[in-house]
């Protein structure tokens, strides 16, 4: 009997979907060769719709993976390739070795979550590994962009934090199944304490949303709910009081045009650049991107917006939205309370990541330092973002499991009563 | 589970709150301020596109060029050195030292891009010179000129005077002391030369706040606030032409300070050109109009590219306040009220409807700023090259 | 290629990637759309998906009459609210009175929720005793929640490792502790005795005859195109 899911008009509007971005991007790098006359350009014009054809045709047949999020996945993370490859070339290479050990990344989370029992030894065993590769860039790492949250090992530079969330999406998502409640709580609260002393604001803001909106969705507390927003509340207050970079990053966010030399620069030339892309962007390979500051990762949404234009940017957005939805469905499929969490945990990591850094870029809230996941330069970022679709993906492939199991049961039965 | 389900999808649900929040906010801010973002002269794009592009012309109303370019590809003003002075804080200077200026606010037309798809293939095709559009605004150079010369003869060194027409909102004329010569790059600025005072210097209006008074009916602070939110006080002015400073009325309702905002001090800041607008409610029935700087822009090849329409910017007062609001202004040649800081009026002639105000912060006498209103727009005739004025046309 | 054409060529270019964006989200949705419909027809010829096996009521209350039939999904909660994946609409019984899991190899797990109590097989279960000695109910176990007696019966193949309880007993003289009101126990042959159950074939089987094997699932209905 057909699995269920994997029917002929799904694979229809795969080719449907995967047959337009690869004709996007084919388009795209050929346009960018013609100003170049690059041989590297023409080889991507090639080679990054053949990735996309083989990232949504042909990965299926290794493992058990949800078409719809890989051809997804697949369009962002080669419009960062795009983006970079205009920008600076060099980074959009990386990228695409990046992009190589994400696909591997995906594909071993996604059988994790189809093989391993994730018991109790086990997840206590991954909340100390992770707390000590967070306590690693006290210790031994390298300060960016004014927080510590770099290692370099071999010449490799790596983001723990970047890894650690999937952790605590598994850490949280079994505690809370398992109505275990100071085990998730202490672990939360230890990893949110050592991004604030490495001062990595913007994804300790991350794990506490995650954190709190995962309890609410297990617990149904509104006391807990509305506590931690309270607190949160109260701590950006304190935040605010405490650090001087934090009144910075509020002050520019409120007028970044009165301090344009120092602060404000960066948020003054990500507006214009979103202005001067307009409804239909200025062009791909024309206007001036890479005068935006760290246009790679923060800012590659205005840039973006600038090649593209407001409608593409406003397509961009609705893919995530897409995504996340897709992500919800699938935990609300879940037969188990913990496969429901960890889908949702991993969801939400992705759709809120992406508000809070696209928010900051257009002056809707303020500037946080997290990347845009599948778009932003960086192995850190790709590799988690990717990891974060396959523990989607192995919670969508036992949901896909378990009803074709209901299936042949159902007919079994049916057969034998017959 | 079906609990857990049903919070899943109020999260989801909230997530997609978000970004449609991302989305409305995105748009919203783009197409409100993107103009104005785009129009910085820190924006290294419009320095880019310098390069490879000719900048258009600038003309007054009557064609006077204001700024063009000589053939070695360098900006050149108006052939005339008082009418580069008088102008300089609208037109600009080349090395952007005015700010907000039309060759940097307009510079979406001025270096081309605006230009269609189909005009580039046919430049392509033709192989012509990339040119920008030719930008002609309401201004009246000779009006300019006539106001820095009153100025001028008066002893004023700090002052700032707008002229409007009171049907259409078009500005007519728009001055700032001190001032200086475009073309002199080496010249030292006089200290605030920079800046338009006319659209970026906020004074107490004193009695030219009478009409907003009047129109108030009995007075309470929060009559008199309401009444002055209604000329436009504490608005956020986003005109698509111009950047004005926002004027102020104080908030806080404070019942022991009402005589003095009443009278236009305290807190009541407001700039000449929000004053003259005040004016053109007061002669045109409570209709404020919309400020216009641009009256057309045309494609290198002459075609019309956009030619602004008059626009009611807010009903400042109902018709029946209108003999109220009018009685603030005295009949002595222009019908106006001065303060001891600036000069408001109006001319009531259909013909010549024009509105002005004239600010002076020297701080001499206080009847130079009603002097110089009048001696600039005694026998003035302004061609109506936008809208007609012929009481012919308007059926009269 | 010339700087001049290249920027003739972006910018023509810019509204059939603004259109590709635009076919792209639309492609998209309609995936989405279309899965979900495509799930919603499986489901109707699945009833029982996501389900292990169902609870018969033997007794209950107005609300919940004998012979009735809740079907149990893998996990859930147990409680006297609507909302709960399980409502046991009866006196005795909390908002939310217990959580179950199922579990392959050792059966529904019951976990009392905090300062409540039920009765599994005639023993009682407290969220105390739950810590200690974890309980589980298998096919033809019996579960006392307040005033109700539920006996569960497993979807065949999801029981095959659990021996069935029931096989060597006679319902009738199973001394189920039913937990009453006011707390005290009492023994079941002070409860008027199961008439029927209603099985969901419809075929109506008396206390003394509940199959001794797991129950077969509903009917499921042939799909559209004729495939499952």
């Amino acid at each position: 009997m057909k699995k269920p899911g994997a029917s002929s008009a799904e694979r229809r509007a795969g080719k449907r979907l995967s047959g337009v971005v690869m004709l996007f991007y084919a388009s795209a790098f050929l346009l960018l060769a013609l100003r170049d006359n690059a041989w590297q350009g023409y080889a991507l014009a090639v080679g990054v719709p053949a990735m996309i054809w083989l990232g949504t045709n042909l990965l299926p047949h290794f493992f058990p993976a949800d078409r719809l999020l890989l051809t997804l996945t697949n369009f962002l993370c080669a419009l960062g390739i795009l983006v970079l490859y205009r920008t600076q070339p060099e980074l959009a290479y990386a990228q695409v070795i990046f992009y190589g050990i994400g696909i591997g990344a995906m594909a071993l989370c996604t059988w994790a979550v189809r093989l391993l029992p994730f018991g109790r030894r086990m997840v206590t065993l991954l909340a100390l590994v992770s707390l000590f590769l967070l306590v690693l860039p006290l210790v031994a790492g390298t300060e960016k962009y004014g927080a510590k949250n770099w290692i370099y090992i071999g010449g490799v530079s790596f983001q723990p934090s970047e890894l650690v969330k999937l952790s605590l999406l598994v850490v949280l998502a079994s505690g809370l199944a398992a109505r275990r409640f100071w085990s998730w709580l202490i672990f939360a609260l230890a990893c949110l304490g050592l991004l604030m002393l490495q001062k990595d604001l913007g994804t300790a803001l991350l794990y506490y949303a995650v954190t709190l909106l995962l309890a609410y969705a297990a617990t149904g507390s509104w006391t807990l709910l509305l506590g931690g927003l309270g607190g949160s509340a109260g701590a950006a207050w304190l935040g605010y009081r405490m650090f001087s970079h934090v009144k910075r990053r509020v002050a520019v966010w409120q007028n970044p045009w009165a301090d344009y030399e120092n602060a404000g620069y960066q948020m003054v030339q990500a507006l214009m650049a979103l202005a001067s892309g307009g409804l239909f962007g200025m062009g791909l390979g024309l206007g001036t991107p890479k005068a935006i500051p760290v246009f790679e990762t923060d800012f590659i949404f205005s840039v973006i917006c600038e090649q593209f234009g407001l409608i593409f940017g406003l397509c961009v957005l609705l893919i995530y939205v897409a995504l996340v939805w897709r992500g919800a469905t699938v935990a609300m499929a879940a037969r188990r309370s913990f496969h429901g969490l960890l889908a949702m945990g991993a969801t939400l990591m992705i759709g809120l990541q992406t508000f809070v850094i696209i928010g900051g870029v257009i002056k809707l809230i303020p500037l946080t330092g997290v990347t845009l996941p599948f778009i932003s330069s960086g192995g850190s970022s790709m590799i988690s973002g990717m990891c974060l679709t396959g523990l989607i993906q192995g919670v969508a492939s036992r949901n896909e499991d378990a009803l074709a199991e209901d299936a042949d049961l159902a007919y079994m039965q049916g057969e034998v009563r017959e | 589970m079906k609990k857990q389900r049903f919070r899943f999808k109020i999260l989801a649900l909230v997530v997609f709150g978000l970004f449609a929040l991302l989305a409305f906010y995105g748009g919203y801010s783009v197409l409100t301020y993107g103009d104005r973002w785009f129009a910085s002269s820190h924006n290294g794009r419009v320095r880019q596109q310098k390069q490879t592009v000719a900048a258009g012309s600038i003309l007054d109303r009557d064609g006077t060029v204001l700024a063009s370019n000589a053939a070695d590809g360098t900006r050149v003003y108006a052939e005339n050195p008082a009418v580069r002075r008088a102008m300089v804080h609208v037109v600009g200077d080349r090395d952007g030292r005015v700010s907000n200026s039309v060759e940097s606010f307009h510079a979406s037309y001025l270096y081309g891009f605006r230009t269609s798809l189909w005009e580039r293939v046919r430049l392509l095709l033709s192989g012509g010179e990339r040119v920008g559009d030719t930008v002609r605004l309401t201004l009246s150079a000779d009006l300019c000129t006539r106001l820095t010369s009153a100025f001028e003869r008066h002893g004023v060194r700090t002052g700032a005077a707008v002229v409007m027409d009171w049907q259409t909102g078009e500005i007519l004329a728009m001055v700032s002391l001190p001032s200086f010569d475009p073309m002199d790059a080496e010249a030292e600025l006089p200290a605030g030369a920079r800046y338009n005072r006319a659209t970026q210097t906020l004074l107490n209006p004193g009695a030219a706040f009478a009409p907003v008074a009047a129109a108030c009916g009995p007075l309470t602070p929060e009559a008199l606030q309401a009444a002055a939110e209604a000329f436009g006080y504490n608005d956020n002015f986003l005109f698509s032409d111009l950047v004005v400073e926002n004027s102020v009325y104080p908030t806080d309702r404070d019942a022991g300070m009402l005589a003095q905002r009443a009278a236009g001090t305290d807190g009541v800041r407001a700039t000449p050109l929000h004053l003259c607008m005040t004016a053109c409610a007061a002669a045109n029935g409570g209709q404020m109009m919309t400020p216009r700087l641009i009256l057309s822009v045309a494609a290198p090849d002459g075609k019309t590219r956009h030619t602004p329409l008059p626009t009611v910017y807010r009903t400042a007062f109902r018709a029946e306040q209108m003999d109220t609001v009018r009685a603030c202004f005295t009949e002595d040649g222009l019908t106006g009220i001065a303060s001891d800081t600036c000069y408001l009026g109006y001319l009531p002639d259909i013909g010549r409807p024009w509105a002005v105000c004239v600010a002076v912060w020297d701080g001499t006498d206080a009847r130079i700023p009603a002097a110089v209103a009048e001696e600039a727009l005694a026998q003035q005739n302004i061609n109506s090259a936008g809208g007609s004025r012929n009481s012919a046309d308007r059926g009269e | 290629m010339s700087a001049e054409v290249y920027e003739v060529l972006a910018l023509a270019l810019r509204y059939w990637f603004a259109a590709l964006g635009v076919l792209i989200v639309w492609r998209a949705f309609a995936w989405l759309r279309r899965d979900r419909a495509a799930k919603h027809r499986m489901l109707r010829t699945l009833p029982d998906a996501g389900m292990i096996g169902e609870l018969v009521v033997e007794a209950g209350s107005r609300d919940l009459q004998e012979g009735m039939v809740l079907a149990v999904p893998w996990e859930g909660v147990l409680g006297s609210v609507r909302t709960c994946d399980l409502c046991v609409p009866v006196g005795g019984v909390a908002r939310e009175h217990l959580r179950f899991s199922f579990d392959e190899k050792t059966g529904l797990r019951i976990i009392p929720c905090y300062r409540q109590m039920c009765g599994v097989n005639g023993k009682a279960v407290t969220w105390r005793s739950v810590r200690r000695h974890p309980e589980a109910l298998t096919h033809g176990s019996v579960l006392t929640v307040g005033d109700a007696q539920l006996r569960l019966r497993v979807f065949l193949g999801l029981a095959e490792g659990m021996r069935p309880r029931f096989a060597e007993e006679r319902p009738e003289e199973t001394q189920a502790m039913h937990i009453g009101a006011d707390g005290a126990p009492v023994r079941s042959g002070d409860l008027p005795q199961t008439k029927h159950v209603s099985g969901l074939d419809g075929v109506q089987y008396g206390a003394e005859a509940l199959p001794e094997q797991p129950v077969r699932r509903r009917r499921s209905r042939r799909g559209e195109e004729g495939e499952p």
